[in-house]
């Protein structure tokens, strides 16, 4: 699978700070996230990728062109969701992604037949024709994504694209964001929510002090808990069971009905007391897995490793 | 499922582009079309967005359009000052243009009781009298600018909407064209169309093809003259747009610098010799330069010199002894400083645009 961003030894000093330290990523299409503490780099990095800033060392291409020297056919091919606030006053919701269409290169009906469509799909059709500064904070959440999407874009970048949303409606805008990835559209996601970026994408990018510390998918990444374990058993001897397990001195921390307990083992490889606890209750496992570190350790435990480096 | 996920369905569900939707060209005779349009007009281009919502939106003021439309009036004044002189061509020296005379005295400052061909000066009367419109067509391109003007670029950094310009393919030069074309759109509307207008008018009030050939080069010299206020009034506003958020205070800081050099010019004036001010201490308003070089612009003092009409004849038409150079310095230098100005302001918001996300 061809990468849509691919960067070498990529670098960007402002004066003596280093912003950006031989970054080398590849991205593959799909729903990417872009983690880091503030500072990382992460706004750099889009800046560079669009074209805005030239980098001071190293290369970098977004879908196929090389950021140097092709950056408008980069933006035409790429929507840009920034963090904060950016409607241009005066406008109403359709004249506003009709405007950024047309400074997208499209023809005049193209981007009014592609506004109302774009305005449809995020669910803003009923406010299309209201002025955007009466919209709420969520609506003008969707209103720059629909200006991003406007002219089809091949690749996203979403800015923290759930700020100041209530929860319903960050809940609607991650699943804009999966059924887009789910439509073709790769999507770079920077966000601090980490359960955010959990929900949505299948790979991660974790940066810290310009450097990349981490990438790849989530799932691969996540690390298994060398004593929390999630056993499931069949039906019938479940209470018994739990009680073998205690009498080993494991903790039982859940246990759910359908026979499924999060216990956490007295030690490192200790799994074999499952069993025996299985054994004397006459129950029959069907599942041994670790847990797996969620996300949020993961981006701490990188933390941590480049701190401790 | 969330409400949304059940929306994601049917008719809501996000449609990519097809080949020819991204292309930009239906197919067949609508293809055709479409490509013959393209080759007439030049709306493709992202400056021409900016300048069409600009004017769009500078449209919706009212205050604006009633300015505008007012602005029109020239054309009526100028007509029927074309239409008077007409009249004195061909009651010259009769009593009974004693009237017409007077009034050129009054509006024109211009002396002809004692000039029996009235006609042979046409083109030098014509001249003063655009030379007069224009003084006060600059204090109208002052007002019409500060209604439009101080937000074209204040606006956008108030709102944070430059990263949307800068992550479109829109170079800092596409924007800041677009943005001085809205300006000189709505200045062009104040000098060079009614101007444009009230030229036409004259020549068929006056006599048709024979004043048209005389009066030609007074169409090059207007539209020039408009052009050369479009470029000043354009950049400054742009200028003073791109250093603040507030419309407020860019409109307070245009003012001041189109009215505060002519009260200190008038100051200098007063207390300082003819001779001392005819280099830099004369040059320092920019109302009174525009005025220096239209009047260069317009050749009157050659004109004038060469028509043979006694000196006090056009004492209050005719431009102050003042070198074009100086002027041309003065105004040329706050044309290349108001560019440099709004452009680096520009392109740093244009490179800051991620970061101010």
């Amino acid at each position: 699978m061809p990468a849509i961003i691919e960067t070498h030894q990529l670098r960007k000093h402002y004066g003596k700070v280093a912003a950006l330290r031989n970054v080398s990523l590849t991205m593959e299409p799909g729903v990417v996230g872009l983690l880091g503490p503030n500072g990382a780099g992460k706004s750099t990095l889009l800046s560079v990728l669009l074209g805005q800033v030239p980098s001071t060392g190293g290369s970098a291409k977004v879908l196929g062109f090389d950021v140097a020297r092709e950056q408008f056919r980069i933006r035409r091919r790429i929507g840009f969701m920034p963090e904060n606030d950016c409607l241009i006053a005066g406008f109403t919701g359709i004249g506003y992604v009709h405007y950024c269409g047309r400074l997208a290169g499209m023809s005049h009906a193209a981007a009014m037949q592609r506004g109302h469509e774009v305005l449809d799909y995020v669910g803003l059709g009923e406010a299309r024709y209201r002025p955007g500064e009466e919209y709420s904070a969520g609506m003008k959440q969707r209103l720059k994504l629909a200006q991003a999407l406007v002219h089809d874009p091949d690749l996203l970048f979403l800015d923290e694209p759930t700020n100041g949303m209530d929860p319903q409606g960050r809940v609607l805008m991650l699943d804009l964001i999966r059924d887009l990835g789910r439509c073709g559209i790769s999507v770079l996601l920077s966000s601090h929510l980490l359960p955010d970026v959990e929900r949505v994408c299948q790979r991660v990018v974790i940066m810290a002090n310009g450097d990349v510390l981490a990438q790849g998918d989530i799932a691969n990444m996540r690390t298994p808990h060398p004593t929390r374990y999630a056993v499931t058993v069949l039906p019938g001897a479940d209470r018994a069971f739990e009680q073998a397990l205690r009498e080993r001195s494991v903790r039982v921390e859940a246990a759910k009905p359908s026979g499924t307990f999060a216990i956490e083992l007295p030690g490192v490889n200790t799994q074999h007391l499952v069993y025996e606890a299985a054994r004397e209750a006459a129950a029959t496992v069907s599942g041994l897995a670790p847990e797996r570190s969620s996300l949020e350790a993961m981006f701490m435990a990188a933390i941590r490793r480049q701190d401790a480096a | 499922m969330s409400t949304l996920s059940s929306n994601l369905t049917g008719p809501t569900r996000y449609r990519r582009w097809t080949r020819a939707e991204r292309a930009g060209t239906p197919r067949g005779i609508r293809g055709v079309l479409a490509r013959l349009a393209w080759l007439r007009g030049f709306g493709s281009g992202t400056w021409f967005a900016i300048v069409r919502a600009g004017v769009k939106r500078a449209n919706k003021d009212a205050q604006l359009r009633f300015l505008l439309w007012f602005g029109l009036s020239f054309v009526a004044g100028t007509t029927g000052l074309f239409y008077a002189l007409a009249t004195l061509e061909i009651l010259a020296g009769s009593p009974q243009a004693r009237g017409l005379y007077d009034m050129a005295r009054g509006l024109l400052g211009v002396d002809l009781s004692g000039v029996q061909r009235v006609g042979e000066f046409r083109e030098l009367l014509w001249r003063t009298v655009y030379l007069l419109t224009l003084k006060v067509q600059l204090f109208w391109v002052m007002t019409t600018v500060s209604r439009v003007g101080p937000q074209l670029i204040a606006q956008d950094i108030r709102t944070r909407a430059l990263p949307i310009y800068f992550s479109k393919p829109v170079t800092p030069r596409t924007y800041l064209l677009g943005k001085w074309l809205i300006l000189a759109v709505v200045v062009g509307l104040v000098t060079f169309v009614p101007n444009l207008l009230s030229l036409t008018l004259g020549v068929m009030v006056t006599g048709g093809l024979a004043t048209w050939a005389q009066t030609l080069h007074l169409a090059g010299d207007l539209a020039l003259a408009s052009g050369g206020i479009m470029v000043l009034a354009g950049l400054l506003i742009l200028a003073l747009s791109s250093l603040s958020a507030d419309k407020r205070y860019v409109s307070v800081a245009w003012f001041a610098l189109c009215i505060l050099p002519v009260i200190a010019q008038g100051i200098i004036n007063e207390n300082v010799p003819r001779d001392a001010r005819a280099h830099w201490l004369g040059s320092i308003s920019i109302y009174g330069d525009c005025n220096v070089l239209i009047g260069w612009l317009f050749d009157m003092r050659s004109r004038f010199d060469a028509s043979g009409l006694p000196s006090e004849a056009f004492a209050r038409a005719l431009p102050r002894d003042v070198e074009p150079l100086y002027p041309a310095l003065v105004l040329g230098g706050l044309c290349v400083l108001a560019l440099v100005v709004c452009y680096r302001r520009v392109v740093r918001f244009s490179r800051s645009a991620a970061s101010v996300a």
